[in-house]
């Protein structure tokens, strides 16, 4: 197919007429799919920051690994992990966890991929000279054998409920290591397994997918090309739709998801994802130290009224596990400052001994919807007498104060994966790696210290409902919403699940309809 | 001396263009002072049911996303805009002259040191520059002040040092010098005078300039930092509202249009008025 | 003459110098550094991380022998490798500077085109309404931010007028008509200011030129207005015009941040800021020095045809 001929186009055209009369013959069997066909043009804010997968943390480069690689298990719509390359599982018990790998599945090299890559790629990620974020994803391993060529065993030091979960992150790509070893890093190369190979990338401008032929999951992908367009003004990407030089569009702007969704010939589609907005306190630094405080302002907050000024609604209320994950979250009804009640807040000041109200400093920065949070958060705060000041700073500088725990309080953006464990342990543990907060409480500790090693989903969910009512009413950080992630797409394009994940491997499923 | 003086006046007001820069600076710097009694609501307050409301008498301007009174968020933006783009001019001119004039007067390897040390700051990019004092200093108006004054400092000690090397060795000036005045003496009397009108019309380009660098930053993310409104943040939060809500853009895209035109048209009108040889065309 | 070129290529050097110092010692004063923000907030480096980080990102080097080996490199023609891509920064360099190259070529030519007749309209019709009109009007395109011209532009070419301006960019060797249409927006609102700059320019000069003895005596021989125009003043008016474009096509050539980011241009511009974002040292660091050294180029450039096309300066 190198070379196109004019009567290769008729050939085509046929083709595709013909297919379309089947599909649209009334009882035409419905199993009949077009053949691969088209280009899907795709437009994104972000370019990617290398494609190693075990390496990158930038959202975007996560994202193309998506579409490069496999890991073992995957989420689905429905927030149920499924396999990916691992065809099953078994747990036999707590801490050994077996996974049977698809068979005849070929790395974009032509290699098959065996249990040897698993165990490879996983030990890449734990080797500390490979600088993985992954590594803090994983337990550390009493052993990782191969059983058969396809057949791969994972035994734990010690129980991590979360472990099967945290392998559908992005990061637990499986990667060829004579790969890794003729290239030193992935970052340019991309030799995966994935639905689509790496064709060409020219940074800052397009990314050109094409499809793997070889695909394990066999009549996919349903296009034949996928370009990757990185336009960084989201108005830019909604001209692009609107012109049609994209079909799809990754938005986060919720004016212009406004105009998207006001647009003829586009589609929206959108679904919480399992980030969470967070309003937390530095709890070492007064006023803060004072739990008073900290409820004080859970109750002035309206989170309702934030999510309707800062995301125009495009985002969904939430505690402190993101109410997407159904399987664990509380309603946001079942938990404290559910509505605001501002009498309430000044009397906690007033008992924390600020009857007359007091002043807070507030650290943000432009970047990822930090600042208009942090600016409705100020009005809000001022009807219960709080005067908030906003400290804006450029994002690797507000990055370098988080790192320092250099502030008072701080409107974040928060990832944990999907285990409540990933969540909350990182979070808000004494010695979890992201607890800015610097939260020292006993209590949870002990609740999270259980939830972490309990299989029993039962037992592990009374536990995650009481550490979640533990957070609020302590109140460390005020969970404010799990914003949408939100997809725009001309009508052509057919059949795209989103994750909550906001992983975009399901755009191997995508199909393109007429023009 | 008041015939000098009269004449200039009356030049001055000849020239409608001049007039109306002159005109709309003036409006403008009004707006800012009074703008704590003039405006209708508090800039800062948000009406939560009322985002993006369009012009009414009670919003003559409408209202942002937050449902905040666009006319009095512009009116207080004018404070915000005219002190950077002033403050920041004012650091650009201390600066930049200082250096400009030492080197000037001193010349040789002094001259040659600081011009030098003026073209690296000349031919660094202002978005790292602007970075670097905002991130260093913390994100405060007065910082970013800083940023725009070093950005254009270069420029105005290249503007006083020719001007300076113009005059330091015409006769008048070597005169001075011979009869034993003091180079602080020339300095006031000969060498400023002379320096200062090609000085001034500088100042009211580079203020025009200062407020479309502070707009540029804004864009950027690094300008004057809300909740404070300056026409820069405002537009550039705004500008996401065009299609939506045009008018939470238009308005302080139009007050930045106003004040630039003011400013250069004014500096236009000074540059006939004190140029000698534009003067002596016109006569 | 020659020897003007060479004391002003000698003196190229103490900038550069000064450039590279400023720049490595700025990054690294900026708070925030590369690790930092690499590992961003969902990560929580341990301490041991971190200094295995450092190690593979070079930093766990002194100062002074990172900047060593970086001017080292240099000189031998490395300018580094991307701290986070992995890609060698010359290569980088190599793709973007024709993109910016060619939008600031457009963007400089349609300014000329706009500004030089304007310019000369308003200083002939001097006083009069044309020159009152050419003034305003020029002031008005000067007086527009960037970033909202742009955005003028997408909204009404998006929705208002979709006649297939806007689009993802194409190289020129791909496809040299879709190239430009796609880079035909961009360079109007490039252009825009920039010939309102020209504008002014070339009519304060040629006001100025217009106002001089030997002008008046031309006149005063009774040559017909043209002529003492185009073979008297134009040429001396447009000298001092050819170093502003020459300063305002050496910061296009460095990347415009703004239309790039508009537009989505792979431009320099957008290379660097986003390389300032991530504190990518190298790349940073090699795009400032480069485009420092085409910013001092370019005007040393216009000195020498400025030297060339007015023969009344001499350079001592």
């Amino acid at each position: 197919m190198k070379r196109v001929h004019a009567c290769s186009w008729v050939t085509v055209a046929l083709l595709v007429g013909t297919v379309a009369a089947v599909l649209m013959a009334p009882g035409g069997r419905s199993e009949v799919r077009a053949q691969p066909a088209g280009t899907l043009t795709i437009g994104v804010p972000g370019e990617p920051v290398g494609l190693d997968p075990h390496i990158v943390t930038v959202f975007s480069s996560l994202r193309r690994a998506d579409l490069l690689y496999n890991r073992l298990v995957r989420y689905n719509e429905r927030m149920e992990i499924v396999g990916d390359l691992a065809a099953s599982w078994e747990i036999p018990d707590s801490r050994t966890y077996i996974f049977r790998l698809h068979r005849g599945v070929r790395f974009h090299n032509g290699r098959e991929l065996v249990a040897d890559d698993v165990k490879y790629s996983f030990e890449r990620i734990a080797d500390p000279a490979t600088g993985s974020p992954a590594r803090a994803w994983l337990p550390p391993f009493e052993s990782v054998r191969i059983v058969d060529r396809y057949t791969v065993e994972f035994k734990l030091k010690h129980q991590l409920a979360s472990f099967l979960s945290n392998l559908t992150l992005s990061n637990m790509a499986i990667v060829p290591r004579e790969e890794v070893e003729r290239h030193g890093n992935l970052h340019r190369v991309a030799v995966g397994t994935g639905p689509f190979m790496l064709d060409r990338w020219v940074p800052d401008d397009h990314m050109r997918l094409v499809r793997n032929p070889n695909y394990f999951r066999r009549g996919l992908p349903r296009v034949s090309e996928v370009v990757i367009r990185v336009i960084p003004d989201e108005a830019s990407l909604l001209a692009g739709l609107r012109a049609g030089s994209l079909d799809m569009a990754h938005l986060s702007d919720p004016a212009v998801i406004d105009l998207a969704r006001r647009s003829p010939g586009i589609r929206v589609q959108q679904v919480p994802t399992v980030l969470l907005r967070t309003f937390g306190f530095n709890t070492t630094r007064p006023p803060f130290t004072d739990a008073r405080v900290r409820q004080a302002i859970g109750w002035a907050l309206d989170r309702h009224q934030i999510v309707e000024l800062a995301e125009r609604g495009y985002a969904a209320v939430s505690g402190p596990i993101p109410v997407s994950i159904r399987e664990w979250a509380l309603p946001v009804s079942a938990l404290p400052y559910a509505r605001p009640d501002r009498e309430r807040a000044r009397r906690l000041l007033a008992d924390a001994g600020y009857p007359r109200g007091l002043t807070i400093k507030i650290q943000t920065s432009p970047g990822f919807r930090l600042l208009p949070v942090a600016e409705v958060i100020k009005d809000q705060l001022r009807e219960v007498g709080i005067t908030a000041e906003l400290e804006v700073s450029e994002w690797g500088v507000w990055v370098g104060r988080w790192v320092r725990r250099d502030f008072d309080s701080m409107v974040e953006i928060r990832s944990g994966g999907i285990d409540p464990d990933g969540f909350l342990y990182r979070m808000l543990h004494s010695t979890g790696p992201v607890n800015n907060f610097l939260y020292k409480d006993a209590e949870l500790d002990r609740l999270l210290d259980r939830g972490r090693v309990i299989v029993d989903p039962q037992r592990r969910k009374a536990i995650y409902d009481e550490a979640q009512r533990l957070i609020m009413e302590r109140a460390p950080v005020i969970p404010l919403y799990s914003p949408y992630d939100t997809w725009a797409m001309r009508d052509r394009v057919r059949g795209f699940r989103q994750v909550a994940t906001a992983q975009y491997y399901y755009l191997e499923e995508v199909s393109l309809g007429g023009p | 001396m008041d015939e000098e003086r009269r004449r200039r006046a009356v030049r001055w007001s000849q020239r409608p263009l001049t007039v109306v820069g002159t005109v709309l600076v003036c409006a403008y710097a009004l707006a800012a002072v009074l703008s704590p009694w003039v405006a209708p609501h508090d800039p800062l307050h948000m009406y939560p049911g009322l985002a993006l409301a369009g012009p009414s008498l009670r919003f003559p301007f409408g209202t942002d996303e937050f449902g905040r009174c666009v006319f009095s968020r512009i009116l207080h933006g004018a404070r915000v805009s005219l002190f950077v783009a002033g403050a920041s001019v004012a650091t650009a001119l201390i600066l930049g002259t200082t250096v400009g004039l030492v080197a000037g007067l001193r010349g040789g390897r002094l001259d040659n040191v600081l011009m030098r040390v003026m073209d690296v700051v000349f031919a660094f990019p202002s978005v790292l520059l602007a970075l670097f004092v905002v991130g260093v200093l913390g994100p405060a108006p007065a910082h970013i002040v800083v940023a725009i004054g070093l950005v254009y400092a270069p420029q105005f000690a290249r503007v006083s040092r020719a001007a300076v090397l113009t005059v330091r060795h015409l006769e008048y000036v070597e005169a001075a010098r011979a009869l034993g005045a003091s180079e602080l003496r020339i300095l006031r009397r000969h060498i400023l005078p002379n320096v200062a009108a090609p000085l001034i019309v500088q100042v009211s380009l580079t203020l025009s300039l200062a407020i479309l660098t502070e707009s540029a930053l804004s864009f950027l993310g690094l300008g004057t930092q809300p909740p404070w409104p300056s026409w820069g943040n405002m537009l550039s939060a705004g500008r996401r509202f065009m299609e939506l809500a045009p008018w939470v853009a238009v308005f302080p895209g139009a007050s930045i249009m106003g004040i630039v035109l003011g400013f250069n048209l004014l500096g236009d009108g000074l540059q006939e008025l004190l140029d000698p040889r534009m003067r002596s065309e016109h006569t | 003459m020659a020897r003007f070129v060479a004391r002003r290529l000698v003196s190229l050097g103490p900038v550069l110098f000064g450039v590279t110092v400023l720049v490595f010692l700025v990054l690294r004063l900026i708070p925030g550094d590369v690790i930092e923000v690499y590992a961003g907030t969902q990560v929580g480096l341990t301490p041991e991380q971190r200094r295995e980080l450092e190690r593979i990102f070079g930093m766990d080097r002194p100062l002074y022998r990172q900047y060593v080996d970086w001017i080292a490199g240099v000189l031998q023609g490395d300018l580094g490798t991307s701290l986070r891509t992995g890609r060698k920064v010359g290569h980088e360099i190599a793709t973007r500077l024709p993109v910016s190259a060619e939008l600031a070529t457009l963007a400089t030519g349609l300014a000329m085109v706009v500004g030089l007749p304007l310019g000369m309209l308003a200083a002939t019709q001097r006083g009069r309404a044309w020159d009152a009109v050419a003034r305003v009007a020029g002031l008005m395109g000067l007086s527009l931010p960037g970033f909202w011209l742009a955005t003028l532009l997408v909204l009404v070419f998006s929705k208002y007028l979709p006649v297939g301006l806007l689009g993802p960019y194409v190289r020129p060797t791909v496809d040299p008509l879709a190239n430009l249409r796609v880079l035909a927006l961009p360079t109007v609102a490039l252009a825009t200011p920039l010939a309102a700059v020209l504008m002014r320019y070339v009519r304060a000069s040629l006001v100025e030129v217009l106002g001089q003895e030997y002008i008046r005596t031309a006149r005063s021989k009774g040559l017909p207005e043209r002529v003492v125009l185009r073979r008297h003043a134009l040429r001396n008016a447009l000298i001092p015009v050819v170093t502003v474009v020459g300063i305002q096509f050496g910061y296009l050539l460095g990347g415009t941040v703004v239309v790039e980011e508009v537009f989505g241009i792979p431009g320099m511009g957008r290379l660097v800021l986003y390389a300032i974002y991530q504190r990518d040292y190298p790349v940073v660091q090699a795009v400032v020095l480069v485009s420092a050294l085409l910013f001092v180029g370019v005007n040393l450039a216009v000195d020498v045809l400025y030297a060339f096309l007015d023969p009344r300066i001499r350079y001592g």
